[in-house]
């Protein structure tokens, strides 16, 4: 069994306790909780997280001022979500199983496994700003990593732009937390906050889309045929209405911007 | 709430007004399910780094039931499993607790499992261990599947 590969979450399972003596029950998943709930407190507490959200009103003002726009669709309250455990565990399971090109050994960085997961899977814990307009991405991105520089915590910016036709901003915070232990007493830990900047028009398609990006996301075979061939699979329609909404949104700021040269 | 509630919570440290009627309101809401069945109380608490106190889940106690209340400081979230004579599988870790009289340095970690498959988890500091002894002597012990 430890080197035939786990097809599905039932299987991972199996395969975690007889290759690693890991047992994922209704323990496992109580502590995740304690855990997860415990950084959040701490994050809402956190310098950072108060200064980040009491200046989204400055900057949508110096957003408006500079365009002459709105910059975020929301209010200036944004929330703060917990990955629910199963989710958690399936992308370990995407992690150590699906992407790992190196099975049956460990992935080049490494087995994610408890000793090590909450530091390694990065958006555990994340937030969404939804922005009008496609340049509100690259605004809110150069805000966020001002207020990390200031407060002295890494943050990795990675632009999404998948084949799939996802369109995003991901901004990983690093910063420590101390969480309780198993029996008693506490442990630090370096953590990611995931920070998501996207646009209005394509949290909609994603919100639409959401679940069948989950049933992808478990599958371990692939389709036999290309998906950008399959004009009949969800897959054809999906993504391309991702692809085409983001030209479209660039279309929209050539618009914009050429408007702001006629009138100046 | 029972006096003896409000002796239970002051003498683990709960003494703000908004704590306290945090703790009042998930009671009543409970009561109101269960009339006249509440028995005991306890919260699981940790100690951190700098010694400060962290309270986590709020549990009450009935001969036939335990409900808790999890992370009740922020969350709503409730749930409650009949107990008697349905635990099969208790375990305990200790540090520094005779099983007598608790200590500053006392910790105390119990879990249970029950027929139905739900694990209740519980963890003690300080004080806190005697409390936790008590519900481990009236409510776990009694309640093992024979």
């Amino acid at each position: 069994m430890t080197n035939k590969k786990p097809k599905d979450i039932y299987e991972y399972k199996k395969w975690l306790k007889e290759k690693h003596k890991i047992e994922i029950s209704g323990k496992t998943q109580k502590y995740y909780e304690s855990v997860t709930s415990r950084i959040k407190l701490d994050l809402e507490k956190s310098d950072f997280w108060i200064q980040l959200t009491e200046n989204l009103r400055e900057y949508e003002g110096d957003y408006l001022a500079e365009t002459g726009y709105n910059l975020l669709t929301h209010g200036f309250e944004p929330e703060l979500y917990i990955k629910p455990f199963d989710s958690f565990l399936l992308k370990t399971f995407r992690k150590n199983i699906i992407d790992n090109k190196c099975w049956p050994d460990e992935p080049k960085d490494r087995w994610v496994l408890p000793n090590n997961w909450y530091s390694r899977i990065n958006d555990i814990i994340r937030t969404l700003f939804e922005v009008k307009y496609l340049d509100g991405i690259e605004f809110m991105i150069s805000k966020v990593k001002s207020i990390c520089e200031e407060h002295t915590m890494g943050c990795t910016v990675s632009l999404k732009a998948t084949e799939v036709g996802y369109y995003a901003a991901h901004l990983y915070i690093r910063k420590k937390f101390e969480i309780p232990k198993v029996p008693w007493d506490t442990e630090w830990i370096d953590f990611s906050i995931e920070i998501q900047i996207t646009t209005q028009i394509q949290e909609v398609i994603r919100k639409l889309l959401h679940k069948y990006y989950e049933d992808t996301r478990k599958r371990l075979e692939k389709e036999d045929i290309k998906w950008q061939w399959n004009y009949k699979s969800d897959e054809f329609v999906a993504n391309y209405l991702g692809h085409i909404l983001h030209y479209v949104e660039g279309m929209i700021m050539e618009i914009r911007e050429k408007q702001k040269e006629e009138i100046i | 709430m029972r006096k003896e509630f409000i002796k239970y919570l002051v003498s683990i440290g709960i003494i703000t007004k908004a704590l306290r009627e945090r703790i009042e309101t998930i009671y009543k809401f409970y009561q109101e399910i269960y009339p006249d069945e509440i028995t005991d109380i306890f919260i699981t608490d940790y100690i951190k780094e700098d010694g400060s106190r962290e309270y986590e889940n709020l549990w009450f106690f009935s001969e036939k039931n335990c409900m808790e209340a999890k992370q009740f400081i922020i969350k709503e979230d409730f749930d409650v499993t009949p107990i008697k004579k349905r635990i099969f599988y208790w375990t305990i870790q200790k540090q520094n607790y005779d099983f007598k009289k608790a200590t500053e340095k006392s910790r105390l970690h119990l879990r249970f499992e029950l027929d139905a498959g739900f694990n209740c988890v519980f963890k003690a500091a300080k004080e806190n261990c005697d409390y936790l002894k008590i519900i481990i002597l009236k409510y776990v012990v009694p309640n093992l599947k024979e």
